[in-house]
């Protein structure tokens, strides 16, 4: 993973300024120091001080390689949450995590979805609630599909369900 | 439209610059008696000096707007794919995957076609159709800029009549909508019954679930 010279600013920063993770909502730091929403994550204190660093060199050899990790499954819970999904409502209407590549949907937004809930498995796809099927995002990211789950489609269209479009199978 | 700059290859042919532009990958080159044999050019409109462009074997690329070039080749080349050496030409490129893949999970990668929405020049650019799921797709925009009917509507399917071993199964896997493992009801993938309501406000609806989210049944 290639570091940016980023002065001044926190490892969130960093991460999230990094080309490709643009699908990332950002986590407050107050949701990721809340010892319950760290409920059975495996990690090191000193993983954690990396993260809530609110100033961070990236020369310095402060890095220990599962920060990634660890702020994806952090990630993964926190936009299940109430103020994570009014953050990804906003990152859909926007269209950041981009359009169906079907035709039939006519460049319907997406979401983005992971195959499994395991790190390590795959990386993250996006699906269209109109169509219901899952595609291989047309930028170039590697996020971890576990940074959001298999769940995170079908509890946003749950929690908001005016934004799910007409059942409209191009295929039938 | 002002033709983009290739690379200053002396002693090269209009077609050579035309298929090395980035982002022309999905064109085939069509044999020059092809397009010299009148019978192929039965129909289509254009000045003599236009064909005498594309059939140049020295092009100097003094930044000419080939518009009239590209559309008189791009006519022809989508008669020459669906032709019996276009084929063969078009299914040595497919199995090379220069068409790329379907984007859609479960087609595993299965690799794709071009196609047109339409017959006629400058309705649309060219599209990809995945012969697993029989669906078109937007392909990756630096291949998506050429014109449509270069490939015309017909062609994935004169494909796979001419070579039906190529036809792949379709795919067995479905996506299941899930919530923390458990499938959900169908009523919850519809969309709100009533349209005419108003639209819900955000926050409320994160506070407060459905009432047919109480509804579901225990799983």
């Amino acid at each position: 993973m290639s570091s940016s010279q980023n002065n001044n600013s926190s490892w969130i920063d960093w991460f999230l300024g990094i080309k490709g993770n643009q699908f990332l909502c950002r986590v407050p730091t107050d949701y990721v120091q809340d010892t319950f929403n760290q409920m059975g994550l495996e990690y090191f204190s000193e993983i954690l001080d990396v993260i809530l660093k609110p100033v961070i060199d990236s020369s310095s050899g402060l890095l220990y390689g599962d920060e990634k990790k660890w702020y994806g499954m952090i990630h993964a819970r926190y936009i299940r949450s109430e103020r994570g999904l009014i953050a990804m409502h906003r990152k859909y209407l926007r269209g950041d995590f981009g359009s169906c590549p079907n035709i039939s949907c006519d460049r319907q937004n997406t979401l983005p979805v992971g195959l499994s809930a395991v790190w390590g498995k795959s990386t993250v796809k996006i699906h269209c609630p109109r169509c219901k099927s899952n595609f291989h995002p047309k930028s170039d990211t590697q996020l971890d599909g576990a940074m959001f789950g298999p769940s995170f489609p079908d509890i946003f269209f749950s929690m908001l369900p005016n934004l799910t479009s007409p059942l409209d199978d191009p295929r039938t | 439209m002002s033709c983009p700059r290739s690379i200053e290859i002396p002693d090269g042919s209009w077609i050579d610059w035309f298929l090395g532009i980035k982002g022309h990958e999905f064109s085939c080159r069509v044999p020059n008696e092809y397009i010299q044999d009148k019978f192929n050019l039965t129909g289509l409109e254009f000045d003599s000096q236009t064909l005498e462009v594309v059939l140049d074997p020295e092009f100097d690329n003094e930044d000419w707007d080939c518009a009239e070039e590209k559309k008189l080749y791009g006519m022809i080349h989508a008669r020459y794919i669906v032709s019996p050496r276009g084929i063969e030409d078009m299914r040595l490129k497919y199995e090379r995957g220069d068409f790329g893949s379907c984007p859609r999970v479960f087609c595993k990668r299965q690799k794709v076609l071009p196609v047109g929405l339409h017959d006629v020049w400058d309705k649309a650019q060219v599209k990809i159709y995945c012969p697993s799921c029989n669906n078109v797709y937007i392909p990756l925009p630096h291949n998506g800029m050429l014109d449509g009917a270069m490939f015309g509507t017909s062609f994935p399917h004169m494909f796979f009549m001419q070579l039906p071993s190529l036809i792949p199964s379709p795919p067995v896997e479905k996506y299941i909508p899930r919530i923390y493992g458990f499938q959900l009801h169908k009523k919850a993938l519809m969309p709100p019954e009533s349209a005419e309501s108003p639209p819900i406000k955000v926050e409320s609806s994160v506070s407060k679930s459905p009432s047919w989210l109480r509804n579901v049944p225990n799983f």
